[in-house]
């Protein structure tokens, strides 16, 4: 049968799926108690995709032989 | 009037219209150069170009205010979907786009679909979204420039908008490419610069932050508002890099697909030192400093008067403001002309310009959408802020699924994008002004619609003919 979708590279599958899971997770925290340095758990989590999500991009892309 | 901080703005706005003047020999013949510098962008002029367009003047006075006021971890919900959304338009859209040589979304919708009704929509809803964030912008110049410089907001506003348009007309988007660099560089310089004062003030950053929250719990804890409020705030921002057009013009300045991808990436980490930095220090400095400010929006201008004595310095840093927000809405004015004169001009009424024809109109667009745009942030409408917020999630709302499912769905035809467009649009538009939903959660139901409206169409309505295009869709997935 027919793919209906265009393939995605390897490391840009990986990265969407890291991005994705990684936010998804981090709002299951949204209610968590814990706290660091007096911020919650939550806040951290989320603050940290700011510089995961780009780095593990840049990792993954070169899995990607087209990159 | 502040004087010696005048002057260093002054020579600020006299460096932008400068590098405009430069700009201008290179794009007087050539629309490929006045949309998107002719395609010769680098990762690292692109990178400082591209942080700069998304760092308005919200990413240094109201990111820093928001903190202040609803907490640490909401400020960087939304600011991480921002930050998210980068990689995510550079695995979606980047390689795609860059290998079609388009020059706006509309002409990528366009090539994909071929649907008047399409090609007639599109610009408009992106002319007036765009319209809009332009004179939220200005208003944030206005502001700044009566609190720090002592100017009236009148006269604030009409020279930001008089400064942008100007080197935005004559140099085009190497005009807008040139001067986001030094604009994006001088933001960032600035906001460290005051970060690492403010640390080392208190002895580090857990010092601060401890001493911070004790003093006020609220900075540390995720604010009592709905979990969909949450959601909400990072989604609008995460699908703006695929749908936002000032944001995706640049990839279509990128030298190369790679040399798009890496910049979405290499810009959203300067990004986040700005935001998180910035965050940390500020946000938890006026709990211990202003406990008691009561416009939120004015606490990076606080801090910066307590920390930076120097007045040449405070002067930067009012030149980092209104580089902030003149980064962004160099770009903004660019995409609205785009719009006007790329997508609807040339497709619609003069079919046959020439190149030097093209570049001239550009000129008389950009500065009816500037005077325009002065006209109304000098009366700004009471519910602009609702409108700003309108405009980013209206652009997610009815265009992501047309560009996304567009690249990536073979099955995606005319008739299911142009009914996601719609309903997509309305559909939140009407949650946002007729319903009471918790900030910024419309999305969460219009978005989803949106995809579904297109799938279920496409999937009624799809036919042989439809697939005609496929094998130059699939030639943009190959370098």
């Amino acid at each position: 049968m027919e793919k209906q979708f265009f393939e995605m590279p390897l490391g840009d599958k990986i990265a969407l799926i890291f991005i994705l899971a990684y936010s998804a997770l981090t709002f299951f925290f949204v209610n968590s108690p814990i706290k660091l340095f007096g911020v919650s758990i939550f806040g951290w989590l989320i603050g940290w995709l700011m510089f995961l999500a780009p780095i593990v991009h840049l990792v993954c892309m070169r899995f990607d032989k087209n990159s | 009037m502040k004087v010696v901080e005048f002057t260093v703005t002054l020579l600020y706005i006299i460096t932008c219209i400068l590098i405009g003047i430069w700009a201008s020999r290179k794009v007087s013949n050539s629309s490929d150069d006045y949309w998107v510098a002719g395609r010769k962008i680098g990762v690292f002029i692109n990178s400082w170009a591209l942080m700069a367009a998304l760092g308005s003047g919200g990413s240094i006075l109201g990111v820093n205010g928001l903190g202040f006021r609803m907490g640490i971890p909401y400020v960087f919900a939304m600011y991480a979907g921002a930050a998210a959304g980068f990689p995510l338009a550079a695995i979606l859209i980047a390689r795609q786009m860059r290998n079609l040589k388009v020059r706006t979304i509309p002409e990528f919708l366009s090539f994909r679909y071929n649907n008047k009704a399409i090609n007639i929509l599109v610009p408009i809803i992106i002319m007036v979204a765009m319209e809009v964030y332009i004179v939220a912008q200005l208003k944030a110049a206005g502001i700044t420039a009566q609190y720090l410089l002592g100017l009236p907001y009148n006269t604030a506003v009409i020279i930001t908008a008089l400064v942008f348009t100007l080197y935005v007309s004559i140099g085009g988007m190497w005009a807008v490419t040139l001067t986001d660099v030094i604009q994006g560089m001088l933001m960032v310089f600035m906001v460290l610069l005051v970060a690492v004062l403010v640390f080392a003030s208190f002895g580090g950053i857990t010092p601060l932050l401890i001493e911070a929250t004790n003093a006020n719990p609220v900075l540390g804890n995720v604010a009592a508002m709905p979990i969909s409020a949450y959601v909400g705030a990072f989604v609008v921002w995460f699908i703006a890099g695929c749908t936002v057009p000032h944001l995706v013009m640049r990839v279509f300045t990128s030298s190369d697909t790679r040399s798009a991808k890496l910049s979405l990436n290499w810009s959203i980490i300067i990004y986040a030192f700005l935001i998180i930095f910035g965050v940390l220090a500020v946000s938890s400095v006026g709990h211990v400093k202003f406990p008691d400010l009561q416009d939120a929006d004015m606490l990076f201008l606080k801090v910066i008067e307590t920390y930076l004595p120097s007045k040449i310095i405070g002067g930067l840093a009012v030149a980092a403001v209104m580089a902030a927000v003149m980064s962004t809405t160099d770009a903004l004015i660019l995409s609205v002309t785009s719009a006007a004169v790329n997508d609807i001009y040339i497709k619609f009424i003069n079919p046959n310009v020439s190149e030097n024809q093209m570049v001239r109109t550009s000129v008389i667009v950009t500065w009816i959408a500037g005077i325009l745009a002065i006209i109304f942030a000098l009366n700004p409408p009471p519910l602009l802020t609702m409108l700003y917020t309108a405009a980013v999630g209206l652009l997610g709302s009815s265009l992501m699924p047309a560009v996304v499912l567009g690249i990536w769905w073979k099955k995606a035809n005319a008739q299911g994008a142009l009914w996601s467009i719609i309903i997509g649009g309305a559909l939140y538009c009407y949650l946002l002004w007729f319903t009471k939903m918790p900030s910024l959660s419309h999305i969460l139901v219009s978005l989803p619609v949106s995809f579904l409206v297109q799938f279920v169409v496409s999937s009624l309505t799809y036919k042989d003919a439809d697939k005609e295009i496929l094998p130059q869709v699939e030639a943009l997935h190959i370098d």
